[in-house]
C-alpha cells in the first residue's frame, strides 16, 4: 500500500493528493504493477524486434510479405518485401537503390549481421521460429556448414531456374551442397595469387615483372630455392612469407581433391602433401614467425620484411593498401607456384521456407549475376561476378585500369586474375568439415611455428586427433 | 448466527481475499512471470534438450542419457577443459585472496591517499573484458609484445618467448588477467569487513602487547573469516564459469581464432560449451549436457569450498 501511494505521488504529484481516496489508490497501484509487467515484457519483445529489423532500409506501406504471382517477366509487376542479412552496409546502401530502379515494388529490408555471429543468429532464428532472412550469406569460414544445414533452396529448380553453366566452371563446387545441388551464387569470385614487393624482387632477383617472376617460381621446389637465395642475399632480413599460416592456407587451398564422403573425412589425402611442403619451407628457413592478422603481421607489409602475401581480388583494398598506405607502386601480383587457389569468398543463397522466393531471387540475380548489377558491383566495390557472359560482353571494362592498378605499379589486376590465375583453377567441394579443418589448422600452425622440430607424421597425427575431438561423429582417415 | 451476519462475514472474507493480502502477490507477479519466462523455462528446457540430439534446425531425436555418457567417457576435450579450469582456478584464487587481503589491510591503515588507492585498484574491475583481452594479447605478443621487448632489452632473453603458445604460460597469463581484474573487488570487500571489526578489540590487543603482524594474524584474519568464505565460494563459482579472459586473449585479433589456446591448454568448460553449440559444432543437445554437467560440478565445488573454509563450529 505504502509503496503504491508513494509511487502515485511521484507520478501524479499534487493531483493525486486531491483525489486521495482509498479506492483510487488501490486501483491505481494495481494498474501500475500491471503496467510495469506489461512494459517489462514489452521491452523484451521490442528488444528482439529491434534486432531483427535493425538498420532496415526505408519503410513503405506496401509491406505485405507475399510475392505477387504475376509474371516475373515484367520487373515492375513483382511486389514484395524481402529480408536480407548482410554485414557490408556500404554494399547494401549502394546496391539496393540500383536494384529498385529496375524493381520498384520490391522492398529490401537489411539487417546488419556480423559474419562471426551470422550462423549462430540464423540457427537461433530458425530454432525459435522467429523471423529469418530470405537472402542468406555464407562466408568462407562457415559456407560448408551452412550448406549442410539444409536450409537453402535448390536454385536450379523453379522458380529460380539457375543454370550452372552460366558461371565460371571452377566456382561450381563452391556453390554446391553435398547432394550436388546448386544452393547459392557467389557474391564475387576470389581467385588468389601472391601480392609481392616489387622493390625487393628487383633488388634481390633482378626483376619485378610478373611474367618473369612466374618463371622463377613455377613449382614449390623452385619457390624454396629462390627463397633460400633471398634469405642468403638479404642476410636473413627478407623472407618469403610472413608466417606458416600464410603458406599453409595456400597449400591447403591448392589441393582441391574431394576428401569428404558422408561422415568419412580423409585428412591424409587433403593435407599430408601440404604439411610436407610446409615443413620443407619451414626447415629451409624461408618463413617468418608471424601469426595471421596480428599487428606484427600487418605492419610487416610496410616494413618490407617479406616478399609474398597470398591475395584475392579483395586483397588490394582490405589487405595491402590498408596496411601499407604509403606503398603505392611498390606492389605487384603474380600467380602462385603450380596452381591458383581461392581465398575468402561469400556465397549467397535463398532460405528454403521463404515466402517471397521470386522476389528474393530477383534481388540475388540482379545484384550478383545480371549485367547491370555486376557492372555496378565492379565499378563501385571492385567485386567480380562469377557470371561467364559478363566477361565476354564487358571485356573493355576489365581492360581499362582498375582502382588499384596504380597501387600495383600499373599492372592490370583484373586481367591478370582472369587470364593467368582463373583458367587452370579447380574448385573444392564444400562440407561442414571444411570449417573444422580450418579451425584445427588455425589452432595448430602456431604450435608448429613454436616447436620447429615436429615431424610431418606427428603433425598429421595431431591434426587427425584434433579433428576427431571436434567432429566426434566423423571417421577420420 | 442469522442469515444477515453470514452474508456480511462472507463479504468481508471476499473483501479480505482481494484486499491487502493480495498486494504482495500482485507486486511480485512481474518478477515471477519474468523469472518463469526467461529463467526457469530455459533452465528446464535445456535439461530436456540435453536428452536429445538436435542441431536447432532438423528434427529432435531422443537419445536418453547418451550425451552425458559420451561427454564423461569419450570426450577427452571435456575432461581436459575441466582440468584446465581447475588448474587456472588453483592459480588465481589463492593469489587474489592473499593479495586482496594484504592490499586491503595496507590501504585500510593509510592516512593519506586512501581514496585514490581504492579507485586505482577498482578500475580494472570495471574495465570491459574486451579491452582487457586486447591489453594482454598485445602485451604478451611474441613479436611486438611489450613483455618480450623489455626482457630482450634487459638481456634476459635472446629471442622473444612465445607466451601465448606455451601450455603453462598461457594458463598463467589467463590467471594473471583474472587476478588483475578481481584484485580491486577483493580489496573492497575485505575493507568493508575491516570496517565492521570494533576498534576496542584492537585496543585490548594493544594493551596485551600485541603489535603489527601478530595483531593482523590473530585478530584481523580470524574476524574476516566470513568474508573469506564468501569470496572463496563466489570465486569458485565464478572460476568454474571462466570464459571471457581465455576467449578474449585468443580471439582479440580480427581474424585469428584459436579455439582453446595452444593445444587446448586454455580451453575452459564454458568455452567448450560455446564451441560445441555455436563454433565448431551445432550440437545443442550435447552442449546442454555440458551445461548441466557444469551445474553439478559447481554445486559440488561450492559445497566443498564452503566446508573447507568455514570453521568446524560454524558448520554445525
Amino acid at each position: 500500500m505504502n509503496i503504491g501511494k508513494r509511487l502515485l505521488q511521484q507520478f501524479w504529484g499534487d493531483s493525486y493528493k486531491v483525489n486521495n481516496t482509498k479506492h483510487l489508490s488501490k486501483w491505481a497501484s494495481g494498474a501500475i504493477s500491471v503496467s510495469l509487467l506489461a512494459s517489462l515484457l514489452g521491452a523484451c519483445g521490442n528488444g528482439n524486434n529491434n534486432n531483427e529489423s535493425q538498420a532496415s532500409q526505408a519503410s513503405s506501406p506496401a509491406s505485405s510479405a507475399s510475392a505477387s504471382t504475376a509474371t516475373a517477366t515484367d520487373p515492375t509487376q513483382l511486389s514484395a518485401t524481402i529480408k536480407v542479412w548482410d554485414w557490408d552496409e556500404a554494399f547494401t546502401k549502394g546496391m539496393i537503390p540500383e536494384f529498385n530502379k529496375k524493381y520498384p515494388n520490391i522492398k529490401v529490408e537489411v539487417t546488419v549481421v556480423n559474419p562471426n555471429d551470422y550462423l549462430q543468429k540464423l540457427q537461433s532464428g530458425i530454432a525459435s521460429g522467429s523471423d529469418v532472412a530470405d537472402v542468406i550469406l555464407g562466408e568462407e569460414a562457415y559456407r560448408g556448414k551452412l550448406f549442410d544445414l539444409d536450409v537453402l533452396d535448390n536454385l536450379e529448380a523453379a522458380p529460380y531456374n539457375f543454370d550452372r553453366s552460366s558461371v565460371l566452371d571452377y566456382t561450381v563446387p563452391y556453390i554446391s551442397n553435398s547432394k550436388g545441388q546448386i544452393v547459392a551464387v557467389d557474391q564475387a569470385i576470389t581467385p588468389a595469387g601472391f601480392a609481392y614487393r616489387r622493390d625487393l624482387a628487383k633488388e634481390y632477383w633482378g626483376t619485378d615483372d610478373p611474367a618473369e617472376l612466374e618463371k622463377l617460381i613455377p613449382t614449390w621446389d623452385d619457390f624454396i630455392t629462390k627463397g633460400t637465395e633471398l634469405k642468403d642475399k638479404s642476410g636473413g632480413k627478407v623472407l618469403m612469407f610472413p608466417g606458416l599460416g600464410d603458406a599453409f592456407l595456400v597449400l591447403k587451398g591448392q589441393n582441391t581433391t574431394p576428401y569428404v564422403n558422408g561422415t568419412e573425412v580423409d585428412v591424409t589425402t587433403k593435407l599430408s602433401k601440404s604439411i610436407e611442403m610446409l615443413f620443407k619451407m619451414r626447415d629451409a628457413g624461408i618463413l617468418g614467425k608471424n601469426e595471421l592478422w596480428t599487428p606484427a603481421w600487418s605492419s610487416s607489409m610496410a616494413k618490407g620484411e617479406f616478399m609474398f602475401y597470398p591475395m584475392a581480388p579483395w586483397g588490394p583494398k582490405w589487405h595491402i593498401s590498408a596496411n601499407d598506405p604509403e606503398g603505392s607502386g611498390r606492389w605487384g601480383l603474380v600467380k602462385a607456384p603450380e596452381v591458383g587457389f581461392t581465398r575468402g569468398g561469400t556465397a549467397v543463397g535463398i532460405y528454403k521456407d521463404s515466402k517471397v522466393k521470386e522476389a528474393a531471387w530477383a534481388f540475388v540475380n540482379f545484384a550478383y549475376q545480371s549485367e547491370e548489377g555486376s557492372l555496378f558491383n565492379f565499378k563501385n566495390f571492385g567485386n567480380m561476378t562469377s557470371n561467364k557472359a559478363f566477361y565476354e560482353k564487358q571485356k573493355a571494362l576489365f581492360e581499362a585500369p582498375g582502382p588499384f592498378d596504380e597501387f600495383f605499379g600499373g599492372q592490370n589486376l583484373s586481367m591478370y586474375y582472369l587470364e593467368n590465375v582463373i583458367p587452370e583453377m579447380k574448385g573444392q567441394a564444400q562440407s561442414k568439415y571444411d570449417s573444422v579443418v580450418d579451425a584445427v589448422s588455425n589452432s595448430l600452425y602456431p604450435l608448429w611455428t613454436k616447436d620447429q622440430s615436429i615431424t610431418v607424421e606427428a603433425a598429421l597425427e595431431k591434426f587427425k586427433s584434433e579433428m576427431k575431438n571436434k567432429a566426434s561423429e566423423a571417421t577420420i582417415k | 448466527m442469522n442469515a444477515e451476519q453470514v452474508k456480511t462475514s462472507s463479504a468481508t472474507t471476499l473483501k479480505r481475499r482481494w484486499g491487502p493480502q493480495m498486494w504482495p502477490y500482485l507486486f511480485s507477479l512481474p518478477f515471477v512471470l519474468a523469472y518463469g519466462a526467461f529463467q526457469l523455462y530455459p533452465v528446464l528446457y535445456s535439461f530436456v534438450l540435453s536428452l536429445y540430439e538436435w542441431n536447432g534446425i532438423s528434427a529432435k531425436t531422443f537419445i536418453g542419457i547418451q550425451n552425458y555418457v559420451h561427454l564423461w567417457t569419450e570426450d577427452p576435450l571435456f575432461i581436459k577443459s575441466i582440468m584446465n579450469t581447475l588448474i587456472m582456478m588453483a592459480m588465481f584464487i589463492p593469489i587474489t585472496l592473499i593479495l586482496g587481503l594484504l592490499l586491503a589491510y595496507w590501504t585500510f591503515n593509510l592516512t593519506r591517499g586512501k581514496n585514490m588507492i581504492q579507485t586505482i585498484n577498482v578500475l580494472p574491475y570495471i574495465t570491459t573484458p574486451v579491452a582487457i583481452g586486447f591489453i594482454f594479447s598485445y602485451m604478451f605478443d611474441w613479436q611486438t609484445g611489450l613483455v618480450n621487448l623489455l626482457m630482450m632489452k634487459f638481456g634476459w632473453l635472446q629471442e622473444g618467448f612465445y607466451w601465448l603458445q606455451d601450455e603453462w604460460s598461457s594458463r598463467a597469463i589467463i590467471a594473471l588477467m583474472v587476478i588483475w581484474r578481481n584484485l580491486g573487488y577483493f580489496m573492497i570487500i575485505y575493507m568493508a569487513g575491516m570496517t565492521v571489526i570494533p576498534q576496542d578489540i584492537y585496543e585490548a590487543a594493544r594493551v596485551d602487547g600485541s603489535t603489527g603482524f601478530h595483531t593482523f594474524r590473530r585478530i584481523t584474519m580470524p574476524l574476516l573469516r566470513n568474508i573469506s568464505v564468501f569470496l572463496v565460494v563466489t570465486s569458485v563459482i565464478g572460476g568454474l564459469q571462466l570464459f571471457d579472459e581465455p576467449k578474449l586473449l585468443y580471439g582479440g585479433w580480427s581474424g585469428s581464432s584459436q579455439v582453446g589456446g595452444p593445444d587446448n591448454a586454455a580451453l575452459t568448460i564454458i568455452w567448450k560449451f560455446v564451441d560445441e553449440s555455436f563454433i565448431s559444432n551445432t550440437r545443442f543437445g550435447y552442449a546442454s549436457a555440458i551445461a548441466y554437467s557444469l551445474f553439478i560440478l559447481i554445486v559440488i565445488f561450492s559445497m566443498l569450498s564452503y566446508r573447507l573454509t568455514t570453521s568446524r563450529e560454524d558448520r554445525r
